[in-house]
């Protein structure tokens, strides 16, 4: 071939992309995330359902094809339909979510089951829906866990899980929790129901254990990220394993507003 | 395969779904177990109630709870009761379904209903439903109120979802409804199947975990889409699977149910074929004979039915992966994890 004569690549072997569902999912096995000896992405992913249907496949995949776009409209409009009941409902999670006292919680009796056990669940089950319905306090839980890289919206880079963003459906404050611990804690805070975020004090938490030194570094900051309220605990490295606990107060008059609990975990 | 062979071929396979079933199905019997012994023996009850859960079953609901909530940062400890409650509830349902269906056999025995009657039977799957609430209540301790309420609720949700699909699949039989697409078939599986199987065990691992700081509903698309593979490899198991399978051979051809299979044939069949299949399905269980059912499942290998719903299965496998890819893909790497991106591979393989 002279300098002069044009190269021509031999026609391709295919024309259009291999969209078809069946192809990327082989029976007797998904396949594995990674690449195929050819240097392909074979994990199913990056493919749009509609693309996938509407790609010119053979007939046997395009029927896949529409079986898997028709799942992903049912189940799309199912979420619609639960949402927009939601929005009608005005959230009754955010009820459940609220007025969780220590009463409540230190109540671990179990219940009878069968025969004369249910009338005690039923009326267990009331009890617990009667006393929550009027009360609306803000309560927030948290777990402080390892960071998730990348889950940036749940967790932040230190580790921190946030309150629950509802802020819309729960009264009261929505706090944010900053917490720095090398160890796994899970924090509760438990308010009273019109607990003022910019006046609550604590003068931290307490061991359970006698002889063990307080976790003092425990302070409420009005104003946080994003003009949320924030409950920051530092917890000191050398801090064993256990449950601290401190009341949580109105720095203006002194009256209870509340509880902290940390558990810091082996 | 008993479950000592299937965690040995999963080892081999690198796969670590066996396992895990198996670990987190021990920790919901322990707990299962606090709740079925908790009543003195009631004559004619609590024998009953804990004759299903007993038989075991390869408990993926609970296991599906258990390692969303730990690959969340959870730990089993604070799943484990929530496990217990979808376990018992599953097993409830069971009951009232197979009396509903005239069903046969459950876990390769003889049904409940048909051991000790409809009556006892159905009393027995009420016990079960209301004991379902009791770790429900119980998480309060541990969980909090407001989460502990927020579970009740989710279950609240479920249970309603398991209430509309079953009523469609009942009057879709009971009206000889015939006109149905592969549409109609999902989102009944939507209801019936996968809200229970696999929506609500990861919505609520997921609100364990985060103490509810995760909106679920990023999930559901996954959980249906694994779940309706489950439901279509179950369809497939009742037509072709071996002794293991545990239920009646064609039994849902037996009782006239309206599977991704069956809604083929009719769409496939010739006009004559379609009447005689109407007819056949017209009539009761008691009187559908032998020959009518062989009939339609030669039909149904005629008009390649079988190999069309194991591929539909397969595609909604492909798609579970993909939004597996999607929502989970930046969880910390862990043996749960890896469980739940099995999952879709392991439906549409269990035999």
């Amino acid at each position: 071939m002279s300098a002069n004569d044009r190269f021509r690549r031999p026609d391709p072997v295919r024309a259009a992309p291999l969209r078809g569902w069946s192809a990327l999912v082989r029976p007797g096995g998904v396949p594995e995330s990674g690449n195929d000896h050819s240097g392909n992405d074979r994990r199913v992913s990056n493919v749009s359902v509609d693309e996938g249907a509407s790609a010119s496949t053979s007939a046997p995949d395009a029927e896949i094809a529409d079986a898997v776009a028709t799942a992903y409209r049912v189940v799309d409009r199912h979420l619609s339909a639960g949402r927009e009941a939601a929005r009608t409902l005005g959230g009754t999670s955010a009820e459940f979510e609220s007025a969780a006292h220590g009463a409540d919680r230190a109540d671990n009796g179990g219940f009878a089951m069968l025969g004369d056990g249910l009338e005690e669940l039923i009326g267990e089950a009331a009890r617990a829906f009667a006393g929550m319905m009027p009360a609306f306090a803000a309560m927030m839980d948290a777990v402080a866990r390892p960071p998730y890289a990348g889950f940036g919206a749940l967790i932040g880079q230190n580790g921190i899980a946030p309150s629950r963003q509802n802020s819309e459906a729960v009264p009261g404050p929505n706090f944010a929790f900053e917490i720095a611990s090398v160890r796994p804690v899970r924090v509760t805070l438990d308010l009273t129901p019109g607990a003022d975020p910019a006046t609550l004090a604590t003068t931290g938490l307490h061991a359970l254990e006698a002889g063990r030194p307080p976790v003092t570094e425990v302070a409420f900051i009005p104003g946080g990220a994003g003009g949320r309220p924030v409950l920051s605990i530092r917890v000191p490295a050398n801090a064993a394993p256990g449950i601290y606990a401190g009341a949580v107060v109105d720095r203006e008059n002194g009256e209870p507003r509340g509880a902290i609990s940390l558990k810091v975990c082996e | 395969m008993n479950a000592g062979g299937a965690i040995a071929a999963g080892r081999e396979s690198g796969r670590v779904a066996p396992e895990l079933m198996a670990e987190y199905g021990g920790l919901t019997r322990a707990a299962l177990d606090r709740y079925l012994d908790r009543r003195e023996n009631c004559a004619f009850l609590r024998d009953l109630a804990a004759d299903y859960p007993r038989r075991g079953g390869r408990m993926m609901r609970p296991a599906i709870c258990i390692a969303t909530a730990r690959a969340f940062g959870a730990c089993s400890e604070d799943a484990v009761a929530t496990a217990a409650a979808i376990e018992l509830l599953h097993n409830a349902l069971l009951v009232h379904d197979d009396i509903e269906d005239a069903s046969l056999e459950r876990r390769g025995r003889p049904t409940l209903h048909r051991l000790h009657g409809v009556p006892l039977a159905l009393n027995a799957g009420d016990a079960l439903a209301l004991m379902s609430l009791a770790p429900l209540f119980e998480n309060r301790a541990r969980l909090g109120t407001a989460l502990a309420m927020r579970l009740l609720e989710e279950t609240a949700r479920t249970a309603a979802e398991c209430a509309d699909g079953q009523a469609l699949e009942l009057g879709w039989r009971d009206r000889n409804v015939l006109d149905l697409a592969p549409a109609d078939y999902l989102e009944m599986a939507l209801k019936k199947t996968c809200w229970l199987a696999v929506i609500h065990p990861l919505r609520v691992g997921v609100l364990i975990a985060t103490r509810g700081a995760v909106d679920p509903d990023a999930y559901v698309r996954f959980g249906f889409l694994v779940g309706a593979a489950f439901q279509i490899q179950d369809d497939l198991l009742n037509l072709v699977g071996d002794e293991s399978y545990g239920k009646e051979r064609d039994g849902d051809l037996w009782e006239g149910k309206r599977t991704l299979i069956l809604i083929r044939l009719l769409a496939l069949a010739a006009e004559a074929e379609r009447e005689r299949i109407a007819a056949v399905l017209a009539c009761g269980r008691e009187r559908r004979t032998e020959s009518d059912v062989r009939w339609m499942r030669r039909l149904i290998d005629r008009y390649g039915c079988i190999e069309y719903a194991r591929r539909v299965a397969h595609g909604l496998a492909g798609a579970a992966l993909h939004e597996f890819s999607r929502h989970f893909a930046e969880l910390p790497d862990s043996r749960d994890k890896r469980f739940l991106e099995e999952l879709p591979a392991w439906v549409i393989e269990r035999a």
